[in-house]
């Protein structure tokens, strides 16, 4: 009964977890700018964070060690230090766009610029961190995430064109625009294949005491919640498509996403997206926070768990409140958090490589995922996405800033 | 030491230089008349939105005034440096109109003006199906 719990929970969770100012933003960007034609690269990211997620639980589960432990235990300090040093660079960035993607729905909501709302937003975060426990960060901001599903809801009313809707999840070359194409493909997969994801993944199957009896629950869990997840991303980009898209509005802002909500859904359209974003974007914001800390901690040997009172692990509480003074910085001098947003999807993208390749390698360990190693499928589907993503980002990131 | 110290300095330097490659870029005259067409949208749908009671005010009037402020900065480098092929004296006239209508807008929804709103909204419409109208023309993927 406790199982069939968890799983139902595991499910709605990640649902209402999936989406945040990256993948929303990424999506609006896609569809605005080019109808359903980006809708591959949701379908492409998704299928490949259900196998990274699932690979995550299961080596938990299976070696009761989190990746990054493992990582430093299978590869030693150097390597982890490499991966540390690109993760935590990338992540800071994901984790400014978050807290700030927080401020602009108290912007929207206030009328009061979302400089002024980065510290107390700041605040809360870290007052959460400091007194919540590990369940109820996780399943209380993705429970309130639930709201995002209006996106879906949204899409529905709309009344899209469902045979060109299944055309865009086949990948196609754009007419023109290619730069930008291909910019917004890359960044659409950074936002759904975020690494931060699988280290805190793995981090609550360990805080959680998973064991070997989880694996299933963890498959079902991975794949339902990541491809309703997914789905709710196809929405945004659908909404867009069919809102702004033929408006000829170019997604630069948040706002502009708020907008297009309120004629799908004209009563509660407005009000639905700035309190599910909010909600969404600190549950991520709290996420990231974590997650960069497990990243130093496991790796360190520091005490580590979100469950045990700061007293017994101070330099793990003092780690994750330096980062967010620091993550507040680039907000408080006013940089758009939807530029900060943009560039940090897109270089997930480029450092993937340096986190999964090794994930990969211990999951095909024995003495680690004992007789639960991966399969040929698994491997291959992952290795794939993970290399496109990886040769997107570095032909596109230089194309769309420095032009082609 | 020493090869560590070089590879850090034409490590800087590359950045540096790819920086300074993305200032001295010259904007895209098709680019540039497309963000200020998009503006122009964006304050279309807020003003249709706070008309039919969808959106708070304060959001609607800082849209309102981020768009104006935005189309302002954009013609400056529309008629300098990032000149469309397009009939520019149109061009000009239609932005100047559009931002006295969005401070128009704006003026009326900090006097609570719902009477009058929509009446002014459709000269706004107007103005930006104009700007899109030319910023299509440019684009050859429509």
């Amino acid at each position: 009964m406790k199982k069939i719990f968890q799983l139902a929970l595991g499910i709605v969770t990640s649902i209402g977890g999936f989406l945040e100012i990256g993948s929303v933003t990424t999506a609006a960007q896609g569809g605005a700018s080019f109808g359903y034609q980006l809708l591959w690269a949701i379908a492409l990211g998704t299928l490949c964070v259900i196998f990274l997620v699932e690979m995550a639980g299961r080596l938990s589960a299976v070696s009761k060690h989190t990746i990054v432990a493992a990582m430093r235990d299978r590869f030693g300090f150097r390597f982890y230090f490499i991966v540390l040093v690109l993760m935590a660079g990338v992540s800071y960035l994901v984790l400014a766009a978050e807290l700030g993607g927080v401020a602009l729905a108290l912007q929207m909501s206030t009328g009061l610029g979302f400089p002024w709302w980065v510290i107390p937003v700041v605040l809360v975060t870290w007052l959460l961190l400091w007194k919540a426990t590990f369940s109820v960060i996780e399943n209380g901001s993705s429970l309130l995430g639930l709201m995002t599903v209006a996106f879906a809801v949204a899409a529905w009313k709309l009344h899209p064109h469902w045979s060109q809707v299944a055309t865009g999840l086949i990948p196609t070359r754009p007419d023109a625009h290619a730069a930008n194409y291909w910019f917004i493909a890359v960044s659409i997969l950074g936002a759904s294949i975020s690494p931060y994801l699988m280290y805190f993944y793995s981090a609550g199957a360990v805080e959680e005491e998973w064991d070997e009896t989880y694996i299933g629950i963890n498959r079902v869990i991975a794949g339902g919640g990541m491809f309703f997840g997914g789905f709710l991303s196809a929405a945004v980009l659908i909404v867009a498509a069919n809102i702004l898209g033929p408006r000829g509005v170019d997604v630069d802002s948040f706002q502009q996403v708020a907008l297009m909500m309120t004629i799908p859904l004209p009563n509660w359209g407005f009000e639905l997206f700035v309190a599910g974003m909010a909600v969404a974007c600190l549950g991520a914001a709290l996420e990231i926070t974590l997650a960069i800390s497990y990243l130093f901690a496991q790796g360190l040997g520091w005490n580590w768990s979100e469950n045990a009172s700061p007293a017994r692990e101070a330099r793990f509480c003092a780690l994750y409140t330096v980062l967010l003074a620091l993550a507040a910085i680039p907000l408080l001098l006013g940089t758009d958090p939807v530029k900060i947003t943009v560039l940090s999807m897109a270089l997930t993208a480029a450092v993937l490589p340096a986190t999964i390749i090794p994930f990969l390698v211990l999951m095909n360990d024995r003495a680690y995922v004992g007789d639960h190693p991966n399969g040929i499928i698994s491997n291959t589907v992952v290795v794939v996405i993970m290399v496109m993503s990886f040769v997107l980002a570095i032909v596109a990131i230089p194309l769309q800033y420095f032009g082609s | 030491m020493t090869m560590r110290f070089v590879r850090s300095l034409a490590f800087s330097l590359g950045i540096l230089s790819a920086a300074s490659l993305d200032a001295c870029k010259k904007p895209d005259p098709a680019d540039t008349l497309s963000s200020v067409s998009s503006e122009l949208a964006t304050a279309t749908i807020a003003a249709e939105a706070w008309v039919l009671h969808r959106t708070p005010n304060a959001f609607t009037r800082n849209e309102l005034h981020d768009a104006r402020m935005s189309v302002a900065q954009q013609q400056k480098t529309l008629f300098t440096e990032a000149v469309p092929p397009v009939d520019t004296t149109k061009l000009r006239l239609t932005l100047d109109h559009a931002k006295n209508v969005i401070a128009t807008l704006e003026g009326l929804i900090a006097k609570q003006d719902a009477k009058s709103f929509p009446s002014v909204l459709t000269l706004l419409e107007q103005d930006a199906k104009d700007v899109k109208d030319m910023s299509d023309s440019l684009d050859p993927s429509k």
